[in-house]
Formats: structure tokens, sequence, C-alpha cells
């Protein structure tokens, strides 16, 4: 549809050769509901509601709120503006924000799971290595300036993720696990109320990142070997985040999630090339949260090799 | 408590006979313990040398799930492991001591045991006051429903008001005859040395049991939240003494037809002196209110009664909620009917947002860091651990539970149907 839309438009989006916005974003949502295993507005016809953002539940184990961080949300401000925390901004619009802190205080499933399309752990970004903050295209990975936030994720949109914070924290909803993309690396943070005093001050819940199969991450766009220059940043990272427990910008792969009522686990595979098409894959870590902790913690195998893991 | 009114429990009745005699046991650990029975307890003893199971209903006080861990408290987390942990259950509104406790012996919720919350505002007397005598518990309760089938209960409670409004339903009864000052309750150590010796003399069917150091250092833990020195130390306390009493049930032979349910009765939040909200002048500033709300605090959650005549109680509640709603630091308010609590709640209940208080009548009425009474202090720690079979090994269920589940529980192991009306709540087993 469009790179970091907005509700008016997109980054990439040209009014002047493509038309209007509304125009290329409606054909698109036409694509996504005949062409996509996805029931727009709640049902399964073609073409009778808009709404993308929805609920699936799996019995008593788990609740998953499917998130549309694009449809209604203000358009993006720099980093150094101040109205990144302005209540008056959005990223979910009212309606939705709405329909998920209902459905989190009211799901009767014990695992609150928040499809998220883009990152909700607060980040800080440290003063980077001068080869890394050079690189020119960083695609929302870095900012450019390497030293603020990305204010495509929910950082640049504080008053709504304060809201939701405060709500989980009010209603003492616990088990909330937020599973999000986007960002071509992976992550497993703890979500703190305050980031300021964490790791003394109380969490709201986790974070777990998925990272991209193929689109290109930190090592392909500095053009480092992997795992080389991108772990001075990532330790940066952790050190100026200290609730980012687990940071990797350079491998690509997939996610597998596994719930159970004690613990969910993300196991996180890598595959060895990109470019092959029969690239074999392996286990590289696992980050897990237990019931009522609400802080992520290393898992020690894969959960396809745990057995009665509590 | 008026001075001339004899405290429940303690009140020698009947003409020629002490209602209950009085049983000196062996002294243990810090001094003797002493355990007041039911006449012809004695002699009921010994005609039920076959019964197996044992239930004990563990309470530690005020006790966040997140706060069991294997680091800092490893033998509760080892009965946790070992049997069936609920790890979504949850305290019930009003969330504080009193209304739970009798949830959990009742198995019904307030608009049935006419307990709502600690404190309310009595009518009738024209004063606020705890709800800590045996005739503001409404309901019947497992306690006295098994002894009546000639099953032993015992209470080992070490809250002055929760003696007080259990009173003399179980057959066997500790009372504390030393309390702390200011939290009124009785150390750990001393409510240990007699759950031990109450098994040991009566062994019960039934022992309902209520730690209160975590609670009590909970409340006024002025370290903070991030620090808890004493917090972490009463944890640390209790959970040796919970071994002490798994180490002593494993010893006398006990452990394999013995069923041990362990629960809070509600979680704790910590708030800031800055982070108060006194209701009490916001309403006292409304001409058609002022002198006309009494509020009765209960940490987390206050009270609102209208004291003026019932023609102006529509008006004044509605002129309450508006009033309440937009208070800095107020999550919410409620009818208490659609919270199931009983009239005797008032005519609203406000909840405070987390890390928050109320103190009311005055800013100066709670100076105590450590609350709960609000939503944000519902999560619990509950599981139901053992070696007797019924008990589940080394599972996790996601079904959900509440305090309300307790007695249907303890009633499914020990063969009680259902009171009257039935249970509000539902067996976690």
């Amino acid at each position: 549809m469009g790179n970091d839309a907005y509700r008016g438009g997109a980054e990439n989006h040209q009014p002047a050769d493509e038309g209007r916005w509304r125009a290329r974003r409606d054909r698109a949502q036409r694509a996504y509901d005949e062409r996509m295993p996805v029931r727009l507005s709640g049902t399964s016809v073609v073409r009778d509601g808009e709404r993308i953002y929805r609920g699936l539940r799996f019995g008593l184990l788990a609740d998953l709120s499917m998130l549309d961080l694009r449809t209604y949300r203000d358009k993006q401000v720099a980093a150094t503006d101040p109205a990144v925390d302005s209540p008056g901004r959005t990223i979910t619009g009212d309606a939705q924000m709405g329909w998920l802190k209902d459905r989190l205080d009211r799901s009767p499933s014990q695992w609150k799971l928040v499809g998220n399309s883009v990152m909700v752990s607060p980040v800080q970004f440290p003063p980077l290595p001068a080869e890394v903050g050079e690189a020119v295209d960083t695609i929302g990975l870095l900012p450019p300036d390497g030293v603020t936030y990305n204010t495509d994720q929910w950082d640049g949109y504080t008053a709504d993720r304060r809201e939701l914070f405060a709500h989980l924290r009010d209603q003492g909803i616990r088990d909330t696990v937020f599973l999000t993309g986007d960002i071509h690396s992976a992550w497993a943070c703890d979500l703190p109320v305050d980031a300021g005093t964490y790791p003394a001050s109380q969490t709201i819940g986790v974070e777990l990142v998925c990272t991209s199969v193929t689109s290109n991450n930190l090592d392909d766009i500095t053009g480092s070997p992997p795992r080389t220059t991108s772990i001075a940043v990532e330790e940066a990272v952790k050190a100026s985040n200290r609730h980012i427990k687990h940071l990797n910008f350079d491998d690509h792969g997939y996610s597998v999630l596994d719930v159970t009522p004690a613990r969910v686990q993300m196991d996180y595979y890598v595959i060895a090339d990109r470019t092959e098409r029969d690239s074999g894959a392996r286990w590289q870590t696992g980050w897990q949260v237990a019931t009522n902790q609400m802080r992520v913690r290393p898992a020690e195998r894969p959960a396809s090799r745990q057995a009665g893991d509590r | 408590m008026s001075a001339d009114e004899p405290r429940p429990g303690r009140t020698p009745s009947g003409p020629t006979l002490s209602r209950r005699t009085l049983l000196r046991t062996s002294a243990v650990g810090a001094g003797a313990v002493v355990l007041s029975s039911a006449p012809g307890a004695a002699a009921r003893a010994a005609g039920r040398r076959g019964r197996r199971t044992r239930v004990y209903v563990l309470v530690v006080d005020g006790c966040r799930p997140g706060e069991i861990s294997a680091a800092s408290t490893p033998r509760l987390a080892a009965l946790r492991r070992g049997g069936l942990d609920l790890p979504q259950a949850r305290a019930l509104p009003v969330l504080e001591t009193i209304p739970n406790h009798t949830m959990m012996m009742s198995g019904m919720r307030p608009d049935r045991t006419g307990v709502p919350a600690n404190s309310v505002y009595d009518r009738r007397r024209q004063v606020v006051r705890e709800l800590d005598r045996p005739g503001d518990l409404r309901a019947p309760t497992v306690l006295e429903r098994l002894d009546r089938r000639g099953l032993v209960t015992g209470t080992v409670l070490s809250k002055e008001y929760l003696v007080g409004i259990f009173g003399t339903r179980a057959t066997h009864r500790w009372e504390p005859e030393f309390y702390i000052p200011v939290s009124d309750h009785a150390p750990d150590l001393a409510t240990t040395n007699a759950l031990i010796d109450m098994v040991d003399v009566h062994d019960p069917d039934l022992v309902f049991t209520n730690f209160g150091d975590i609670d009590r250092f909970g409340h006024g833990d002025f370290t903070g939240e991030s620090v808890q020195v004493g917090r972490r130390a009463a944890l640390a306390d209790t959970d040796r003494l919970v071994g002490r009493f798994v180490d002593h049930l494993e010893e006398t032979g006990r452990w394999r037809h013995s069923v041990l349910v362990v629960l809070a009765d509600h979680s704790m939040d910590w708030s800031d002196p800055d982070a108060l909200i006194s209701l009490q002048p916001v309403l006292d500033a409304d001409p058609l209110l002022a002198g006309r709300v009494v509020i009765a605090q209960n940490g987390g959650a206050d009270l609102l009664f209208f004291t003026g005549p019932d023609r102006l109680r529509d008006e004044a509640v509605q002129r309450m909620r508006r009033l309440v709603t937009r208070t800095e630091g107020v999550l919410s308010v409620h009818s208490p009917r659609s919270l199931r609590l009983s009239p005797r709640a008032g005519d609203l209940v406000a909840y405070c947002r987390a890390g928050w208080r109320f103190s009311d009548p005055q800013p100066v009425s709670n100076p105590i860091p450590g609350n709960h009474g609000h939503p944000a202090t519902e999560p619990i720690p509950f599981f139901v651990a053992g070696g007797h079979p019924a008990v589940p090994e080394g599972r996790s269920s996601s079904s959900p539970a509440r305090t309300v589940d307790v007695a249907p529980t303890v009633g499914g192991l020990l063969g009680l149907p259902a009171p009257r009306g039935g249970y509000d709540g539902a067996s976690v087993l």
C-alpha cells in the first residue's frame, strides 16, 4: 500500500504522480480483502467493511488482538518534535483503543496476545559508532542521526502508549504479550511502566519481536560481515534501554510462538543464507515469559524439546 | 467496637457451662498455645479415625502472584510447582481482607454474605466501623456446616477482626493472646505454632489459616515499591514458616492425606505521598452534599454513603458520581449492586488508579503507602498442593479461579453438599 502509512498518506506516496491517497488505500484494501485469509469487519464477505483490527480467541488459554496501526494514525513527526508526546495524536484511533482496552479487560483467556505491527517498547537510541551512523538508508531500523527514537513506532505516539499501559496496570491485567514484526530485527523486551526507574519499577507485560526472512537488516545495510559491527550497536542499545534483553540486528529467519498455561515462549530460528531457496534453518535462541512475571527470560531449549515445561 | 460489648467469640454463654473448654497444649516455640473448642468436640474426635482427607487453607494475606519465586520464596514456589497452579486467579470486590475471607469460607459473594468491605458506615449506629462481629457475616460457612455433619474444623487466624467475624463457627479456634499494636495481628511465627498445635491436638478435617505478616509489612513499607526491605524479609520468613508446617505434615505421616489450598485474599499496590485522593472535601464543597456524605475508606476503594433524606438520594448519588469521577486519581465509580455487593456497601463505590490511594475523611487519615481495594490488586497467587491423590501433580491451568471458589473446593473434598441457594463459586479441582 505504501511505506510508513498514516491516516492521510504514506512516506513514499506522491500525490502528484500517484493520485489521491484515499483511492490508493481503497484499492490496496480491496486486494487485501479479496486475497488474504482475514475477515474484515468480522465477516468473510468481501467488500462489506474495511475494519482490519480484529480478535481471535483460543479458549481459556489465549486471546489474540490483531491491531491496525496504519489506517487511523496521525502523521509521523520528527523525533525532536514535542508532538510525539501530544495527547491529541494517536496511533490506534479512539475506536480501536477503546476496543483493545475493553478486550484486554474482559478477556476470559489467560494470555492476552497482541498482534502489534510496530514496536511498543520504548527505545532510546544511544550514540552509535560512526561507521554505523553514517550508513545512509536505514529504513527505520536505526534513526538517521543515531541518537533518538523511531517515531513510526509507538515511541512517536507516547500518549496512546501511556493510556494503554496505564489501563493494563489499573485493571490488574496480567500476562499481556505484544507480538511484533516490521523492524527487520529480533528483540525480546520487558515493558516498563516507567523506563527511567526500570528494573526496580513495575512492568505491564513483554514484547517479542520477529526478524525478517529476507528484508535487509543492519549488516546488509552497513555491508559489514554478519555479527561484527552490529554487536556493538546491540550492546549499546541494550545498555541504554535496560528493559531490552535480546536484540539481533543481523540474522534473518522466522519465529515460532509456543503457548502453555505456565509460559509463553518465542523461538528464534535463523536461516543460513537468504539467497538460497533451500537454505537450512536452526534454532538460535528462545525467550519466554512465565505467568504473572511479566518479564522475559532466556529459554534453555526450544519449546519443541520441552516436556511439561512449567 | 465499643467497650461494653464483649469481643465476639470470647464470651462465656449458657447458664451453667462455659460454651467452650480451654485446652492448653504443649509449649511450642514462643510459648503456650491456647485453643478454644466447642463442647463435645473432644468426644467427637474419637469417632472419626477412619477419615483420611485433611484440607488446610493457607491464606498468605496480601501476597502478589509475582512475588512467589524459587529465589525469594522457595517453599511456596515448590508447593506451587508440585501441585495445581491457577495463574489467572483473582480476588473479588471489594479487594479487602474481611470480604475475601468470608467469600472463601462461604462460597458466596458479598450480596449474600453481607460483608462487602472491611469498613462500612453503620447507618443504624451512625458510625464507620469494621465488620468484625459474628453477626456481620450472614451466610453459612463450611466451618460450621462441616461441624454440624460431625466433621472437625479449626480456625487459626492472625488478624483480630477475622477472629471477630468468624467467631465460634469452627469446632476449634485459636485466638491469639497477643496482637502487635496498630497492625492488630499476631506474627506468623505464633500463627504457625498455633497451626501445628491445632493439627497435633485436634487433627481437624479443615483448618483455615491466615498469615498476616506479608500484608502488614506491605502496608507499612515506607522503603517504597522498588526497595521493599520489610516486605521481602516478611515474604522469606513466612515462606520458611509454611515450609515448617509442610515438614511437620510429612514427618507426622499426614502429607499423603493432605490438600493445601494456598492463596491470597488480595494483592498490594504502593503509592507515593503525593498520590492521595481525598473525596470528603470535594463532596462537602457541593451545597446538596455538604455534611450529608460519610465515607468508609478501604485503602484503594472508598465507600460513599449519602445520609440526607431519601427524597434527595437519586440526585445526590448522581452528583456524587459526577464529582468523584472527575477527581484526579479516581479510576472508576460503581453502584454496589453492579459489583455484587450488599446495600451495606452504601450508595457508590469509588476505585483509585494503580499507584494512588484514598485518604478520607482527611488527607492525613491514610498515611500508609501500601494499599489494596482497587482493581490493580485483584491478581492473587492461588494453588492447590499436597500429597492427597485429588491434587493434580505439576499442572498449571488457565481456568479462572477466585476467592469464592475455596468453599466449593473444600466442600467437594470433604463430601459436603452445596448450601441452600448454591455456591457462587465452583471447585477448582
